[in-house]
């Protein structure tokens, strides 16, 4: 009790001191509780438009065909999907659609472009996926035949809804097809591979450009919670059969792997900024430990124990700790709730691929761990730091103390 | 004044610097209770080491010393403390309050570290202390808002306010002009008497030495005959 309040008021002795390091840590803490912010928003937010734009919970392939990425022929296709389609939905209570894709190229004046031709139902897409709900300029399938298109490829080759443009792949049976068709809308996800590289047709057009009757090469579920990816696709893997599944998960692999190592990164930035703070924090506590020596002596005169003269700076450091802490959390806590809500627009970073799908807008994640974990970081680094200092303290004779002061 | 000692010291020597400098030569000295004793002599002659001996504050290297009944080579360092804690109270040259508490938690501090004292034992403690070192209504001040003279009555009343058997103090007027530094030592007079407590000044200041009871001429780490 004695050296909890002694060490706040001793806080105040050298203000200007106190409220320098203070603040030090304070902007530290909230650099951290705003980053991780972000990062968890950057993370959250990817996943759910890897969910809605490319992956759905659950979708599977004709076997081999998520090995074969850049090579995608239509030799092998999964027959009959429309029933498969109903049967996986009814089992997994899900809801399903069937989608194909064929690879080709969109050509559009001089300019040509590998894309991904994808054919969709237009009813039942629209309930596993949000793709057709996310037209930017134009309008949907439903009138005259024709594609919708990437907003960014469009941008990239120089067309405009209502331009024609030519198609142009590889059929089933083997043979060039290809077709003219107007571009019916632009489609923006802040999903790149969207975006940048996708044409939809019709499910309807897409087969018969393919030559292809009741095949397909996905059938996409969306369940409940996408918690329950992993339980259908492990039994669904268990039965055999020729299907590639891949959940979101698995789908989103790649840019998880991106923002794990943002975290590193972001980790060691942390660890430098927490070295900082304890240098900044135990040079602090060791110059009060030497501007008070005799001060410290005349204590353990009257009978402090060394323990106590230890408590008193180690609390004292600790206290710069909590402050920090608590105006971070609560200043912290504000920035991230604000941009939770105002977003952090992207606009301007709309034609760089960053590697991860994001709308147009970042929103920071309301997480309490965030703030949390940094005030318990804040805590845990002054007490650290000041501990030298309470050492110090608290190792001293008194008689030399008392001496020292008189010097 | 046949009553037991408060202060036993025999043949007690203190050297620093790997004896290079024997700061205390075989003192030996008794403090009877309720003594108002200075120790004088010169810049370097032995008073602080022989006052830090006795406050328990430093270990002899030959010799001993009996404070209140209790012989110091027999305590680990941890009872010197609680003996300090309890027993015997500090004045210093440069008064040494701890400049963030009031006069008034001054005065109760040594009571905090004392077991069985509560909140308001210790305030009511510490107004009557320093209505009594006369700093009536001056308690809420911080020491900075406080003359020098004020500040040492402060520290009188820290060091008197648990009641010890004895007190010390190191060139308690070194650092108060003439007036304040009488006034001062006529304080603590009026307390010994008040108090049954005994004082034992390190102190060259003729002030001081010419009004205690008793004068220990030290030259040289020795007590002069
Ligand atoms: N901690 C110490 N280390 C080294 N020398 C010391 C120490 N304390 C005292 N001395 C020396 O011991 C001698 C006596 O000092 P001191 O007891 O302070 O004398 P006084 O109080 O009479 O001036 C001096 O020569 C002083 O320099
Ligand atoms: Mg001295």
């Amino acid at each position: 009790m004695t050296a909890f309040r002694l060490a706040l008021r001793n806080l105040r002795r050298n203000k200007r001191r106190t409220v320098f390091t203070t603040s030090g840590l304070t902007i530290g803490l909230i650099v951290m509780i705003f980053a991780y912010g972000m990062l968890d928003g950057m993370e959250e937010q990817a996943l759910a438009n890897t969910i809605r734009f490319e992956s759905a919970h659950l979708r599977a392939f004709p076997a081999g065909y998520l090995d074969n990425e850049f090579m995608r022929d239509l030799d092998d296709l999964i027959p009959h999907a429309e029933q498969l389609r109903d049967s996986l939905a009814a089992e997994f209570e899900a809801r399903a659609t069937v989608r194909l894709h064929i690879q080709g190229q969109l050509i559009s004046g001089r300019e040509e472009a590998f894309v991904d031709i994808i054919g969709v139902d237009p009813e039942r897409d629209r309930t596993v996926y949000d793709v057709l709900g996310s037209l930017s300029q134009g309008s949907s399938f439903g009138g005259e035949d024709g594609v919708l298109v990437g907003r960014k490829l469009a941008k990239d080759m120089g067309f405009a809804v209502g331009d024609r443009v030519t198609l142009f792949a590889r059929s089933a049976p083997g043979a060039l097809n290809s077709r003219r068709l107007p571009v019916l809308g632009l489609i923006a996800t802040g999903n790149p591979l969207i975006d940048g590289h996708a044409v939809f047709l019709t499910l309807s057009d897409a087969r018969a450009f393919a030559l292809v009757e009741h095949e397909a090469n996905e059938i996409a579920l969306l369940f409940g919670g996408r918690g329950r990816a992993e339980t259908v696709a492990r039994r669904v893997r268990a039965r055999g059969g020729s299907f590639d599944w891949q959940t979101w998960r698995e789908a989103a692999a790649g840019f998880l792997e991106i923002v794990k190592l943002r975290r590193i990164v972001f980790g060691f930035i942390v660890a430098l900024l927490a070295l900082i703070a304890a240098v900044a924090v135990s040079n602090t506590m060791i110059m009060a430990v030497h501007e008070r020596t005799m001060e410290i002596g005349a204590l353990r005169a009257l009978g402090f124990e060394r323990s106590l003269i230890g408590r008193l700076f180690l609390f004292e450091g600790i206290a710069i700790g909590v402050i920090a802490g608590v105006i971070a959390v609560v200043l912290g806590g504000l920035l991230v709730t604000w941009f939770n809500h105002a977003g952090i627009s992207l606009a301007a970073y709309e034609d760089m691929d960053i590697g991860i799908p994001m709308s147009e807008a970042l929103y920071p994640a309301l997480r309490w761990t965030n703030p949390v974990a940094a005030f318990v970081f804040g805590v845990l680094v002054t007490a650290l730091a000041s501990w030298h200092a309470a050492r110090r303290a608290q190792k001293g004779e008194v008689v030399r103390a008392l001496r020292e002061g008189m010097l | 004044m046949n009553a037991e000692p408060v202060v036993r010291v025999h043949e007690l020597s203190k050297s620093y610097n790997q004896g290079r400098v024997q700061a205390v030569r075989g003192v030996s000295l008794d403090v009877s209770p309720g003594a108002f004793l200075a120790l004088a002599g010169p810049s370097g002659s032995g008073k602080t080491t022989l006052l830090n001996l006795i406050g328990a504050l430093d270990v002899p290297d030959e010799g001993e010393v009996t404070v209140a009944g209790g012989r110091l080579a027999e305590l680990s360092e941890k009872q010197r403390t609680r003996l300090r804690r309890q027993r015997i109270g500090f004045v210093f040259q440069q008064f040494n309050l701890v400049p963030v508490l009031t006069a008034a938690e001054n005065v109760s501090l040594p009571l905090e570290i004392l077991p069985g004292t509560t909140r308001e034992s210790r305030r009511r403690a510490a107004v009557e202390m320093l209505q009594r070192v006369g700093l009536e209504g001056l308690g809420d001040r911080l020491p900075s808002q406080l003359s020098g003279g004020q500040q040492q009555r402060v520290a009188v009343a820290r060091a008197l306010v648990k009641n010890p058997p004895l007190v010390l103090a190191d060139e308690p007027t070194a650092n108060l002009d003439g007036a304040t530094g009488i006034a001062l030592i006529d304080l603590m007079n009026r307390m010994r008497t008040d108090q049954d407590v005994s004082f034992v000044f390190a102190s060259h200041d003729p002030r001081v030495l010419d009004r205690v009871d008793t004068v220990v001429e030290m030259v040289d780490g020795c007590i002069r005959q």
